[in-house]
């Protein structure tokens, strides 16, 4: 898992093959990074995973949590037709930009 | 040096040979143009001829045009000797194939020197005769072998299922000598994987760097690997066969099956050009990325650009062959003069730009030594075509690539006490069933049904949690660790996993996972909360959405879905 900054506005967590129970800590980790008063993109991208869950989609939901606190907008990036299809079916259109 | 003495009279004849052998040179008579003709048959290393004029059965010109005209490959020096008083007779000696004449009487110091002269002349002759020839043999060999690099590419060419309507490609002839790469290739899922690389260097070493670079695209693409994964795996191999210095500028790309959304991975090449017919704009798509070959596996950045398109779109990549072709003014062709030939061939009825590029790249260069090759990929945003390349017929290319017949099996796994705590079963399987023909490509769906039910089976069943801890995100957390610690606590517990390929009119993996564990209720949250925001309780709609059906008997002990796939 790679995190990257843009200034302190935007924050790019980029996912490792397979997303499952076992980066419950690890991506946790990697948002917490972002800064709470100036954060305003968290970006998700899924350029390398080919493989995920259902707890990948409770972690998500995590995330979005954190993010609605500190006022910072969700957008999962990168996804290809495999990942959109579990997102899709989890209904995940209504609550994440997916790109 | 040898020379061959042709005169009928014995005194001339004794007096040059008592000359020339003084001088230290190795000399052969003959009486006439007949025997003159057998020396220089049987004495093939003469480098000098000292020819009279008259003499009886063949006067020295006949046999003059008679060695010239006969064999160029044998070289020597013809020089008459004549008395000056007839021109007449000295052009003919020079037409014949005379290389210099000496006037009677002779003048020792001049004949010593003019036969030098003309030795010194015939000896380079000689040696560019020599280097001529090899260079021809070395031409030869140099286009046999381009022939043969020539049909090993396009038989890996061959190698694609099908022709894809959407996808046009220019690219000059023996480019691949220059380093120039373009390839297109469906994928199972009806989509389509292109790929344009340009190779610094040239000649070569340019062409056999793309051979890894082609096996590689057709691979992946069959297998259905991701842009990324390809780039990667390009990368890898380049920089571990390549030396430095030659490396891949590329764009690999892949364009879903309806059309509607194309990713990239593009490393050191022009900018790629995204145009829309309804309003003719055009927006450029920086490359990213270093070219491929030169970093280190771990240092290689795989990530990828995804846009959403639509039928308005037509995407271009071009090699710097067409913007940094020069004019006899050393002026370059340049993007815009690109731009421009795309936006104004749009509202021209034979919209072609491909053909248009090319031919306004070669006026533009004129007679300009300074031609690079050049290559173009035009990828028109539309819901992929594939065609059969031999008789044009459409395709679906699940079919041609998996045509391999597929026997039933079954496949049992029994995981206990140790194996639970430390084997990461899924991956496994999943790994496993990648390598089965014709599960391959459902590889993705089957790893998300078995890990589903198999953590089901190990969280509630076996280890006894309740999804309810994670109802906070710090619950979310502690949940893991407990599955951690009881995972450490357990003694006589199991997991087994049945698998079995079922052939029927529909073929299906029947997937069953039973446990060891008291059994547990199996929630299903999803449909009553479509809107919840529960961390938990996705896993069986996800099931139930991904295979055909899903059942749990035994109080949750045992489930059994079936994943139903067409061939």
């Amino acid at each position: 898992m790679q995190v990257t900054h843009k200034d302190k506005t935007e924050l790019t967590i980029t996912l490792n093959e397979t997303f499952d129970y076992k980066c419950v800590r690890q991506f946790r980790e990697s948002y917490e990074q972002a800064d709470k008063q100036l954060c305003k993109i968290i970006n998700i991208s899924f350029t390398n995973t080919k493989y995920m869950d259902s707890s990948a989609l409770g972690m998500l939901l995590n995330l979005d949590k954190t993010a609605n606190v500190i006022g910072a907008k969700v957008i999962l990036i990168n996804t290809d037709e495999k990942i959109q299809k579990i997102l899709r079916i989890a209904r995940f259109e209504k609550k994440f930009t997916i790109q | 040096m040898k020379l061959l003495i042709v005169d009928d009279q014995s005194y001339n004849r004794d007096l040059l040979r008592f000359i020339m052998e003084d001088e230290g040179h190795e000399c052969i008579d003959a009486e006439d143009g007949v025997q003159a003709l057998s020396q220089l048959e049987h004495h093939q290393d003469i480098d000098v001829v000292l020819m009279d004029v008259n003499m009886p059965n063949m006067d020295g010109i006949e046999a003059t045009r008679r060695i010239t005209a006969k064999d160029k490959a044998q070289r020597v020096a013809i020089i008459f000797i004549t008395a000056l008083d007839d021109d007449s007779v000295l052009s003919r000696c020079l037409n014949a194939g005379g290389d210099d004449f000496i006037p009677k009487p002779i003048n020792e110091s001049i004949l010593i020197a003019k036969v030098n002269a003309n030795y010194r002349s015939i000896n380079n002759q000689k040696k560019l005769a020599e280097a001529n020839k090899k260079l021809d043999e070395f031409n030869s060999q140099v286009k046999n072998d381009h022939d043969i690099v020539e049909s090993v590419f396009e038989n890996i060419k061959s190698l694609a299922p099908t022709r894809i309507e959407n996808i046009k490609t220019y690219t000059s002839p023996m480019s691949m000598f220059n380093g120039d790469i373009i390839l297109s290739c469906a994928s199972p899922s009806g989509g389509a994987y292109f790929l344009l690389g340009d190779f610094t260097g040239h000649g070569l070493p340019a062409a056999i760097g793309s051979l890894p670079v082609m096996s590689i695209f057709y691979n992946s693409a069959k297998r259905q690997c991701s842009i990324s994964e390809i780039a990667q795996e390009i990368n890898n191999q380049l920089h571990k066969v390549l030396p430095t210095g030659l490396f891949l500028c590329a764009t690999i790309g892949y364009i879903n099956k309806n059309g509607d959304q194309v990713s990239l991975w593009s490393g050191g090449m022009n900018d790629a050009v995204l145009f829309n017919k309804s309003d003719l704009s055009i927006k450029l798509i920086e490359g990213e990325h270093m070219p491929l070959g030169i970093h280190e596996k771990g240092e290689f950045n795989n990530s990828i650009q995804v846009y959403t398109v639509n039928k308005n779109n037509i995407l271009y990549f071009y090699s710097d062959g067409i913007n940094e072709a020069q004019n006899d003014k050393l002026d370059l062709f340049g993007d815009e003069r690109v731009y421009d030939i795309i936006r104004n061939q749009y509202q021209n009825s034979s919209y072609c730009p491909t053909k248009k590029i090319v031919s306004e790249v070669e006026v533009f260069s004129g007679t300009s030594e300074q031609r690079d090759d050049i290559s173009i990929l035009e990828v028109s945003c539309l819901p992929c075509i594939h065609r059969n390349i031999t008789n044009n017929d459409v395709l679906s290319p699940e079919k041609v690539t998996y045509k391999v017949d597929c026997f039933p099996w079954s496949l049992d796994i029994a995981i206990c006490k140790d194996d639970l705590k430390s084997i990461d079963v899924i991956n496994q399987v999943s790994e496993f069933l990648g390598t089965i023909p014709q599960v391959e490509r459902h590889k993705d769906k089957l790893f998300t049904i078995i890990s589903e039910l198999y953590n089901n089976a190990l969280e509630h069943g076996v280890l006894g949690l309740s999804s309810d801890i994670k109802d906070s995100p710090q619950g979310f957390e502690k949940y893991y660790e407990l599955r951690d610690q009881k995972l450490d606590e357990i003694t006589d517990e199991f997991i087994n996993i049945k698998l079995e390929y079922i052939k029927s009119k529909h073929n299906f993996i029947k997937i069953q996972v039973i446990d060891s564990g008291a059994g547990f209720l199996t929630k299903d949250t999803s449909h009553s909360s479509e809107e919840s925001s529960l961390t938990h309780g996705r896993g069986i709609s996800l099931i139930k959405e991904l295979s055909s059906s899903l059942e749990y008997i035994n109080d949750g002990r045992h489930a059994i879905a079936c994943y139903q796939f067409d061939v």
